[in-house]
């Protein structure tokens, strides 16, 4: 376990500033160069429609496009899409961009994206869909039609990155879409490398090397020796690199604490935001989770474990989420009411999470959309996804911080996970035009 | 009576941008050769008969000071006799035509030449007449009608220059205009109505404008969006390139986001091109995009949708990101296409003939060639390298820095440089913090200048040496 000590000296350079923006007035983006570092996180899937999915959150958007996607303006814009939507009929058209192809050369067509919808509904995506009915595609095989009629609301759900458009038979061991880059298999990496059939245009990188971290430790020592050309969420172990800038890519999912129904009594609405909020933010800001909450008085319900004691289950391939678990345990447990931290596989984890055959769990919890209601509906998602349809039926109206949106749920809001750290100088990582996270397409190093 | 057929391009690849130097021409030749020859074969068969005719120049007619301007008219009329046969005679001075007709005497016919500077153009008028042996036929008819006639025009080069006042590149003015295109990738300017004056494009990411400068501000008289004339590329570079040439009757633009297409003068969409459009010295070319380098590889091809596109010109590097093209008259009449493309590195490679040389600089992204001062050496137009890290607000600005490309030895001084032996003396360094997006050519017009157009944030920037009083 790193040292809280050890760990906030390079996490306050991270801190200091924010993502470099792009920018050569009018000289050109160099093309080429690779980015290098280790992730905490386990790197061997990714599925764009998974709300639990924390490597989607981090690097998604360089693997798959939307049907509608962000611009720098804000506004929202045809990305996949050839046009707005049309009406045709009872409904609205949505017309796909000719020529496009997945990373591996097959064609994106209607029938393809009809298939990437129907995935992502069936996933974590249904209550995000709420108002998008199954579209049918049609005759010419390229376009698709929703029989609705709000184009607005139409091209703000198919925007989300949560209905990225994926290839047939995708797989989340070799995942593949239109992105900016690739995926290639390699042993404990994640490794992306240029698409050359990139719908939004191959990226300025060669690749990117997301190598599997074992701890916390180790991408802040290989950023510090120059090994790496990110650190994350820090940027030293012991001496700082020279020439090292931060980065801050905000937060691009959340770390949650799930009560199941081995709490009994306590595996209640609102117990384990209580439970969350009574973590003290000192016990995890070594972590990175974002800015502090409020305190624990604001919550109803206990604010230590006061059950028997339990163990509370957590993947053990993810570093970051077993820290943020033991610095959990420490401040909920009281005499009697021990916290156990019990590392699982990610499978074991996944079959007690679908039968609630848990008492407390740390788990993930992405964004479902950009927006407000979006970042409440990836939570409940992550919940129950049948309250999770209701809730997007029905929107709750004011406060939509998730924190206080959890307090009906069996979900707690325990801290943000955050894309932040150091760079090497000549690093380039534009922000996102979410706002959440970092656009690896446009990203680039500026040495010749 | 015919009019030689003239052509008038400039084009402007957004980032790497194509332009033009002096008037190109349908004729690989000077501006000199092509009206004489243009005006002499308009004669058509009345040619053969002219073999014992004398040519008498008449004194120039031009719209700037032309200190030799009566040297040029002869050397006109010479060239005009030169063409017409081995017999036919030109008169060692200018003269008006009542005189000119006493001196072709008994000639076979007086083959009267006149030549004007105007609004850029070189003019070349031939009549014939027929023999007035004496002084009672002249005074019978003193006003003959011609049996003959032929104009041909031309862009002003380097060998009219020379004898016309001088351009002044170290004293050039900077006309600003305000305008409301956003962020402009690529312009070009030239005639594209034919009706003598040239027009401005200007391609953004959204549409595409032709208008003119009015009143301090880029107008508009025709937009298409891209949406109307160009769907969007399969696979698009990420920083998006785009060109744009124009010629007679036609506009050709294009972007790494949407394709190349062939517009007409109404910017009505003709048929679609095989890559992006840009000037290539003697006619438009396409450039192949590289999604994946962010750059053109290969040579520039027809622009026409083949199978298996032609290579069109020579480049002096496989692979580049900016690219210029123009043919340079030097004051001998000799022309030559001088080619400079720009490598992702950074690094100009120039290329005249089969020489080819590369500076040991680093350039921007924005490339031009042209004669600026018409002096028959090529100028090369860059924006500033600012491919380097900095801290925001510490960063370089943007400028415009045109540099002379001229040999370092001793030689005539009318031959363009050999590469080889070539270096670059920059003439001209126009801070531009607004940031360089494009730039093109004019062909002369003003002056008979050729005028250099700097997109520079939101702003038109004409550019043009100044002339020597």
């Amino acid at each position: 376990m790193i040292s809280r000590r050890r760990f906030l000296g390079g996490v306050a350079a991270g801190l200091a500033t924010l993502a470099s923006p792009l920018g050569f007035a009018r000289g050109r983006m160099p093309y080429g160069a690779a980015l290098t570092f280790h992730v905490p996180w386990p790197v061997s899937s990714l599925d764009p429609h998974r709300i639990d999915d924390v490597l989607a959150a981090f690097f998604g958007d360089a693997l798959f496009d939307t049907l509608y996607a962000r611009d720098d303006a804000g506004a929202l814009v045809p990305a996949l899409a050839a046009s707005d939507p049309q009406p045709e009929g009872a409904g609205l058209r949505v017309s796909l961009r000719p020529g496009v192809r997945f990373a591996s050369g097959s064609p994106l067509d209607a029938r393809a994206a009809t298939a990437s919808l129907a995935r992502a509904r069936a996933h974590d995506a249904a209550a995000w869909l709420a108002d998008v009915p199954a579209p049918r595609p049609t005759a010419d095989g390229l376009g698709l039609v929703f029989a609705m009629r709000d184009a607005r609301v139409l091209v703000r759900a198919l925007a989300s990155p949560l209905v990225a458009i994926v290839a047939p038979r995708f797989a989340p061991e070799k995942p593949e879409g239109t992105g900016p880059f690739r995926a290639e298999a390699v042993q404990g990496a994640l490794r992306l490398v240029r698409n050359g059939f990139a719908a939004s245009g191959p990226s300025f990188l060669d690749a990117i090397d997301a190598r599997h971290a074992p701890d916390l430790e180790t991408s802040l020592r290989a950023f510090e020796s120059g090994a790496d050309d990110l650190g994350w969420l820090g940027s030293f172990l012991h001496e700082p690199r020279a020439g090292a800038l931060a980065f801050d890519a905000g937060a691009v999912a959340w770390a949650i604490l799930r009560t199941g129904r081995l709490a009994g009594p306590l595996d209640a609405p609102g117990t384990a935001q209580a439970l969350a909020d009574g973590v003290p933010h000192a016990a995890l800001a070594p972590l990175v989770v974002g800015p502090s909450w409020a305190p624990a008085a604001s919550s109803s319900g206990p604010t230590t474990w006061t059950g028997p004691p339990s163990d509370l289950l957590v993947r053990d391939d993810a570093p970051w989420l077993l820290e943020v678990a033991r610095a959990l345990a420490v401040p909920l447990s009281t005499p009697a009411h021990e916290i156990t931290v019990r590392p699982v596989p990610a499978a074991e984890l996944a079959s007690r999470r679908a039968g609630r055959a848990f008492t407390l769990m740390i788990d993930v919890a992405r964004p479902a959309g950009p927006d407000a209601l979006g970042a409440v509906l990836g939570i409940a998602t992550a919940d129950d996804p049948s309250t999770a349809l209701d809730l997007a039926r029905h929107p709750p109206r004011g406060d939509l911080s998730p924190r206080r949106a959890t307090r009906s749920m069996r979900v707690g809001v325990v801290g943000e996970i955050r894309l932040q750290g150091g760079r090497a100088p000549d690093v380039v990582l534009p922000a996102s035009p979410w706002g959440r996270g970092v656009d690896w397409g446009n990203s680039l190093r500026t040495r010749r | 009576m015919a009019r030689s057929k003239t052509i008038f391009v400039t084009a402007g690849l957004a980032g790497s941008l194509v332009s033009l130097a002096s008037a190109p021409r349908a004729e690989a030749a000077g501006a000199l050769e092509t009206v004489t020859q243009g005006a002499a074969s308009a004669l058509g068969g009345l040619t053969a008969t002219l073999n014992s005719s004398v040519v008498v120049a008449a004194p120039i007619g031009a719209d700037d000071p032309a200190p030799r301007g009566d040297e040029l008219a002869l050397r006109v009329a010479a060239l005009v006799a030169g063409r017409l046969g081995p017999g036919v005679r030109a008169h060692p001075q200018t003269a008006q035509l009542a005189t000119a007709r006493a001196l072709a005497g008994r000639a076979s016919a007086l083959v009267y030449v006149e030549t004007s500077i105007a609004q850029g153009d070189l003019r070349t008028t031939i009549d014939v007449y027929p023999p007035m042996a004496n002084a009672w036929d002249r005074i019978r008819n003193p006003l003959p009608s011609p049996t003959g006639h032929g104009f041909a025009t031309a862009k002003i080069d380097a060998e009219v220059r020379a004898f016309l006042a001088p351009l002044l590149l170290e004293s050039a003015t900077i006309d600003r205009a305000h305008h409301d295109e956003g962020d402009v990738l690529a312009a070009a300017c030239g005639d594209v109505d034919g009706d003598g004056g040239n027009e401005l494009v200007l391609v953004s990411a959204s549409r595409v404008a032709e208008g003119r400068i009015r009143g301090g501000r880029f107008v508009p008289d025709r937009t298409a969006t891209w949406d109307a004339i160009g769907p969007r590329s399969p696979v698009p570079m990420r920083e998006p390139l785009a060109g744009a040439a124009i010629a007679e009757g036609t506009i050709d633009v294009g972007s790494t986001a949407r394709g190349g297409v062939r517009l007409d003068a109404d910017l009505r969409l003709g048929e679609t091109l095989i890559g992006m459009p840009a000037w290539g010295g003697d006619g438009i070319v396409c450039l192949m995009p590289e999604p994946s380098a962010g750059a053109f590889d290969g040579a520039p091809v027809d622009c026409a949708v083949r199978r298996d596109p032609r290579p069109a010109i020579a480049v002096p590097a496989p692979r580049f990101d900016a690219f210029a093209a123009a043919s340079v008259t030097d004051v001998l009449g000799h022309e030559r296409l001088v080619v400079a493309v720009r490598e992702p590195s950074g690094r100009v490679r120039l290329k005249a003939g089969e020489a080819t040389s590369a500076p040991d600089l680093l350039f921007g992204a924005q490339l031009a060639v042209v004669d600026l001062d018409q002096d028959g050496y090529p100028e090369l137009v860059t924006s500033a390298d600012l491919s380097f890290p900095g801290a925001p607000g510490n960063r370089p600005e943007d400028a415009i820095d045109v540099a002379s490309w001229k040999t370092g030895e001793a030689g005539p001084p009318s031959s363009i440089a050999s590469p080889a032996q070539a270096v670059l003396q920059r003439s001209l360094h126009i801070a531009a913090p607004g940031g360089v997006h494009a730039l093109a050519v004019c062909p002369p017009e003003q002056h008979g200048a050729p005028t250099l157009v700097a997109v520079v944030g939101s702003e038109v920037w004409l550019i043009r040496a100044a002339l020597q009083r």
